[in-house]
């Protein structure tokens, strides 16, 4: 019996020894996000009925505002938890954010964001569950441009929208290259469900950069198979908000142009419509 | 692709080889099993805008699994196959093939030792447990070497080391360690005592990831990361007549883990919840018996203190979890029984969970209590269970009624303090007619004024002979006046058994350490067939 017992201690005291001869600290430096030329396209995936994606939304903000402006967020609603309430005022969810989430797929848990249209690590499909963003967005920014955007708004005598969008193009691309165009409104008051909540639901939460109209084909609209280096390309497009049955108030909306090769974004700037 | 020919490679030439020298000790066996789910589209239940439903209109999951037996060596593998499976994630579909397991093992006198994929598991689970349940898609098998050497006096010494693995890939860290185990005596006191200990070694990939994310912490927030993390364990499990006892005692230290329920601070001052930690987390375990021949009482506790151990601190799915701590409810085999599952809280939790089973001759009473709470104490669960049972030469009477309240915040990720109610009276009936012929009857109705309302559920399963099955069955949701009528049959013939059915379920919830994930009603036809050879 005690040399049973002397196995047992035995067996412990290796685990000891092992566990207190464990030094293997990493060090690593706490550092401030850094924001240069390369700006980063998030397209968050979201539901009126999903509890965690204030939250979610609440990370990007503050994301957005540490990166200095960096990062252009998109939140558009599909999936299972975009159903509407009964109470609600919109339906957020479109044929196109369907459509879109049927393209990037879909995720395994929320709040999830596609960053950058690049794959997530833990699984094959582009969403990113949240702890993962702020690496992600970080990686993504510090990528040397391939394109440089400048984007102007100009509202015309009929009050219509004229987006104009200048590219410049850093290095030499082959292969077919396409422009997106998304159109979003802030500032919209609707129900949403939230963790933090006492009831579980906010009657005027905020909703903004809301994904409402894909201006281009969903998988982007083809600018040519070939660029050179300091090649530029202008283009414009002009947009009559108020043919939008969904748009509820035209001041509060913004273009975002992001340009994709690949499937993956190479580069996505923001203009308001009226700043 | 690749792999998968070599597979098969591997167990061709295998049986070339083994079949030269002695076919006589040459045994295979294996077991094909298939789902086909075919769907319907039903936009009143919400069974739609997915996918499935929208485009793929069908998928499948499928496992083979093939063992083959000579003198003292066992090889194993098992092909796996998902076409537009809704297994992985059902609001999407997975499309992927290839080798699942593979494993070969020689069992020696007092020793055996295995390499490829293996399951094991210390104690009772609560460090390390590697199994399988494919129909959740759980396979954490770890790739490696796994040995077991059986000691003079009853001890037992296993040692193990590989990489954990998740669907088709390995995870980027190390896991290693092992179980000492002594089944002894005192007098008629059987007791089996061990210890053990899980051991992780992150790949720099791993602790490159980590440091990406936790880098942009504040100071108050920082983490400390480590290499390699540490799980021990201690066990013991006692009987002695009607009495009997077990116990463990765990704790972890250095793992990184995502605390979905720990604030962090942001840059615009505002905080969210959700942070990486290292904190030492502690699992205790207990259960405790005696079973008299007139009555019997069984009592279950258990301790969560940031136990969760996962080959990959990103994920939140419980397929990557490296241990299991059971849930402390008892398993429902009735459906409006098991609609609200009190799923283990990993980042706190003490529970309690106690039986009283009374035979009265043909009769049969069994009392069951289960109470869980945070470790703040607020409640998360309770549950009261009063089930009669009666059984006579050819038939068999249940009956019962069962008491929930069900924290819906915490358990489906909801914000508020959302309870849910309800009252679930029970009952069944099972009547041999003749031969093999069996009709069995069922009904429970959930009484809440919660979440969905009432809903009603009746079935009648009815067997033809012992190969025919028959059954039908209706859940009713009054508060949306919705029905969802199911039925088939099953065929059991030869070596295998063969299902269709016409499948429409109700929607739910299933929420994990903060993050929710959405399981859609089905609306559609299944199909299952599960044959050995």
């Amino acid at each position: 019996m005690n040399k049973q017992i002397s196995n047992l201690v035995a067996f412990f005291l290796l685990f000891f020894i092992i566990l207190t001869s464990c030094d293997d600290k990493v060090e690593y430096d706490l550092i401030r996000p850094e924001s240069g030329p390369q700006k980063v396209l998030v397209e968050e995936v979201s539901g009126v009925r999903c509890p965690n994606c204030p939250d979610g939304t609440r990370l990007l903000d503050a994301l957005q505002k540490e990166f200095d402006s960096s990062l252009v967020v998109v939140t558009f609603h599909a999936g299972s938890f975009s159903f509407p309430y009964s109470e609600s005022k919109y339906d957020f969810k479109t044929d196109q954010t369907v459509e879109l989430l049927q393209k990037l797929g879909s995720p395994l848990g929320y709040p999830a964001a596609i960053i950058q249209r690049t794959k997530a690590s833990q699984g094959d499909g582009y969403p990113q569950l949240s702890n993962t963003w702020s690496s992600s967005i970080s990686n993504a920014l510090s990528v040397e441009p391939k394109i440089k955007i400048n984007l102007e708004t100009v509202i015309t005598a009929d009050e219509h929208v004229k987006l104009i969008y200048n590219l410049l193009f850093l290095e030499k691309m082959d292969g077919p290259v396409f422009t997106n165009i998304y159109l979003l409104e802030d500032g919209l008051i609707d129900y949403q469900a939230d963790l933090r909540d006492d009831n579980g639901v906010v009657e005027k939460y905020e909703h903004n950069h809301v994904l409402k109209q894909i201006i281009t084909p969903i998988n982007g609209e083809i600018l040519g198979n070939s660029f050179d280096i300091l090649e530029t390309y202008t283009d414009s497009i002009t947009l009559d908000l108020k043919s939008y049955d969904n748009i509820e108030v035209p001041q509060n909306t913004s273009l975002i142009v992001f340009i994709t090769r690949d499937d993956k974004v190479l580069q996505v700037e923001k203009a308001y419509n009226y700043p | 692709m690749k792999k998968t020919l070599l597979s098969i490679g591997f167990i061709v030439c295998w049986n070339v080889l083994v079949c030269q020298d002695n076919e006589k000790e040459l045994a295979i066996n294996g077991l094909f099993v298939s789902n086909l789910n075919f769907a319907i589209k039903d936009e009143k239940i919400g069974a739609s805008a997915t996918p499935f439903y929208e485009d793929k209109k069908w998928g499948g999951d499928a496992w083979l699994d093939i063992n083959a037996y000579y003198r003292n060596w066992q090889f194993s593998t098992r092909l796996d196959g998902y076409h537009h499976s809704i297994l992985l994630n059902p609001e999407d579909v997975y499309t992927k093939y290839g080798i699942g397991y593979f494993n070969v093992r020689y069992s020696g006198d007092n020793f055996n030792i295995e390499g490829g994929h293996f399951y094991g598991q210390i104690g009772n689970g609560l460090i390390m447990r590697s199994y399988r349940d494919l129909n959740l898609l759980i396979d954490n098998s770890i790739l490696g070497v796994k040995g077991e050497v059986y000691l003079p006096r009853n001890q037992k010494l296993m040692l193990f080391g590989g990489k954990p693995k998740d669907l088709f890939h390995l995870e980027p860290l190390w896991n290693a360690g092992g179980e000492y185990r002594n089944d002894w005596k005192i007098g008629s006191v059987y007791l089996s005592t061990g210890a053990g200990g899980s051991f992780k070694f992150l790949d720099q990939s791993m602790i490159n990831d980590l440091v990406d994310e936790v880098q942009y912490y504040f100071p108050e927030d920082r983490v400390e990361l480590y290499r390699s993390s540490q799980a021990i364990t201690f066990f013991n499990d006692l009987s002695a007549g009607v009495f009997n006892w077990a116990l463990e005692y765990s704790m972890k230290f250095h793992d990184p883990f995502y605390n979905s329920e720990s604030l962090r601070t942001l840059g615009s001052g505002e905080n969210v919840l959700g942070r990486f930690e290292t904190k030492t987390g502690k699992a205790f375990y207990t259960q405790f018996g005696l079973d008299f021949e007139k009555i019997s009482f069984q009592l279950e506790g258990k301790y969560i203190d940031r136990f969760i151990n996962k080959s990959d601190p990103f994920s939140f799915n419980y397929r990557n979890d490296l241990n299991f701590i059971p849930p402390m409810a008892r398993v429902q085999t009735y459906r409006l029984k098991a609609r609200y599952i009190p799923a283990t809280q990993f980042l706190g939790e003490k529970s309690l969970q106690m039986g009283i089973t009374y035979p009265l001759k043909k009769h049969l009473f069994q009392w069951s209590n289960t109470l869980i709470y945070k470790l703040d104490n607020s409640r998360l669960y309770e549950e009261y269970d009063l089930q009669w049972e009666h059984r006579d030469e050819s038939s068999k009477w249940v009956g019962g009624l069962m008491y929930q309240d069900y924290n819906q915040s915490i358990y489906e990720g909801k914000g508020g303090n959302l309870r849910i109610q309800s009252w679930i009276p029970y009952v069944e009936f099972y009547k041999r007619i003749k031969g093999d012929q069996s009709l069995k009857i069922e009904s429970q109705s959930l009484l809440t004024e919660q979440d969905k309302g009432n809903l009603f559920f009746v079935g009648m399963e009815y067997a033809l002979s012992s190969q025919w099955t028959f059954n039908l069955s209706c859940m009713y949701e009054q508060k949306a006046s919705l029905f969802y009528p199911s039925g088939g049959f099953f065929y059991r013939g030869g070596n295998g058994l063969y299902g269709l059915n016409f499948v429409k379920q109700l929607e739910g919830y299933v929420c994990s350490g903060g993050i929710c994930r959405y399981e859609p009603a089905f609306s559609g036809v299944k199909v299952s067939v599960q044959t050995r050879f």
